[in-house]
């Protein structure tokens, strides 16, 4: 059990209020005598944690991270200083296409989806799966050829079948044009946040949305390829569904607290992933 | 107030058309404090693992869009999943059950707080549990608010601030069952 699962009720209650923690963790003198005790502590931490780099590695590190950025950069030549900034620029992103491919190809996420279409039939889709519609239109309108499936993919969805639904929509990714994959990523990754930012809801549909965005996020985000990507996959879908089971059970017990159960295992683990490994 | 956050927007932009002075800027911003969390939560190179994170960030920074609050999230995120990482292969190797069980040269961090922190009270911390020192480590060595801890948690804000009031409340108690007077 990790620290985020443990409810108030069970824990001895704390005489610290909120604005006193706040003023001692912004360095500031907490009102509580109790509190200011360990003003020393957090001092001694900010203090012996905080560092400057050296100019040389400063100059080091940002040649070569100007030179990455130019090199993996969208479209187009680097516009001079001058220029008018684009405010949104293009994005390539072959890999989500190479990801979003090897989704259906290797047939792994059906199974792993699994756990998707579970938590949707017990949290209402439309709520606690909100915005993950929106994703699969992105990963669609990224892909022009693939629309009837996609429209598929969004009827399923809406029939509260999460899992197919997703797998169209993979499917129709795999011939994903690579003018359209980075619409797919930010479509993904602005949909994670939204659902990281709908607190709204029970515990179990806020629950099920952060776990979904931490999917989207991997998804969207992760380096993982092939079969490693897959696994990752089917593993944080298996967490959603992890999710729907704690939940059920916590909210059975209360939860006085507030807390969240969180995504323990939100990441996937590369050494669960290696290719030979079930 | 620095340069980052007095003109983040300039800065992103520049830093995503690839300008030096940008990414200067962002390294002075952030190679401290994430280093410092880094080092502070066990990492075996935190000086390194920092290197790879900016990295990383500048890798990815084309599909970054957010304001700076975002920004700070993101970076330290990248941060915690290369130490969650570090965490998992090292506990697969044989006789590893802990990153820090024992560093090699002996635990730094100790011997920096002596003379500034009483013992008592280095103890009590010590005596935290894992997640309660993640989030005070991100907290008061990372500078993050409360909203961008609970994003690089992937934790609601109410259990972030929960898990931080338990983890105060244990030290104060622990000072107490000592009989320690500050």
């Amino acid at each position: 059990m990790s620290d985020f699962d443990v409810y108030e009720s069970e824990m001895p209650k704390s005489t610290f209020s909120d604005s006193d923690i706040e003023r001692l963790l912004s360095g500031n003198t907490p009102a509580d005598e109790g509190l200011a005790r360990l003003a020393p502590l957090v001092e001694g931490l900010r203090t012996i944690h905080s560092s400057l780099p050296p100019e040389e590695e400063v100059a080091v590190f940002s040649v070569e991270a100007a030179s990455l950025v130019k090199s993996t950069r969208p479209h187009g030549p680097v516009p001079a200083a001058s220029e008018k900034p684009v405010s949104r620029p293009r994005r390539f992103n072959l890999g989500l296409k190479r990801r979003l491919a090897t989704f259906s190809t290797a047939g792994i996420l059906l199974a792993g989806m699994t756990g998707i279409a579970v938590a949707s039939n017990g949290a209402a889709p439309g709520d606690a799966l909100y915005g993950l519609d929106r994703a699969l239109e992105a990963v669609g309108i990224a892909n022009g050829a693939a629309a009837e499936r996609i429209a598929e993919a969004q009827a399923l969805f809406a029939s509260g079948q999460v899992a197919e639904a997703v797998t169209h929509a993979a499917e129709a990714a795999d011939d994903i044009e690579e003018s359209g994959a980075d619409e797919a990523v930010d479509a993904l990754l602005e949909t994670a946040d939204r659902l990281r930012s709908n607190e709204n809801g029970s515990d179990h549909a806020v629950e099920v949305r952060s776990r979904v965005a931490a999917m989207l996020e991997y998804i969207a985000t992760t380096e993982d390829t092939g079969r490693d990507f897959g696994q990752g996959v089917a593993d944080m879908a298996r967490g959603i569904s992890g999710a729907d089971d704690e939940l059920e059970s916590a909210d059975a017990g209360g939860d006085e607290a507030g807390e969240d159960s969180g995504p323990p295992d939100s990441l996937p683990d590369p050494a669960d992933s290696r290719p030979g490994r079930p | 107030v620095s340069l980052v956050e007095e003109t983040f927007e300039s800065v992103l932009e520049a830093a995503k058309t690839g300008e030096e002075w940008a990414w200067a800027a962002l390294y002075h911003e952030y190679a401290g404090p994430v280093t410092g969390y880094l080092s502070s939560r066990g990492a075996s190179d935190p000086e390194g693992l920092t290197g790879d994170v900016l990295l990383k960030v500048a890798r990815s920074i084309h599909s970054f869009s957010g304001d700076l609050s975002s920004f700070r999230s993101w970076v330290f995120v990248i941060a915690h999943r290369r130490l969650i990482d570090e965490r998992r292969t090292l506990s697969r190797r044989p006789g590893v059950s802990e990153l820090v069980a024992d560093p090699p040269g002996g635990d730094v961090e100790s011997e920096a707080m002596e003379g500034l922190v009483a013992a008592e009270l280095w103890r009590a911390f010590k005596r935290l549990t894992d997640g309660q020192r993640d989030v005070l480590a991100l907290r008061i060595i990372g500078g993050l608010t409360l909203e961008e801890t609970a994003r690089v948690m992937g934790k609601k804000v109410g259990a972030v601030k929960a898990v931080q009031r338990r983890a105060l409340q244990a030290i104060h108690d622990n000072l107490d069952l000592d009989g320690v007077t500050i």
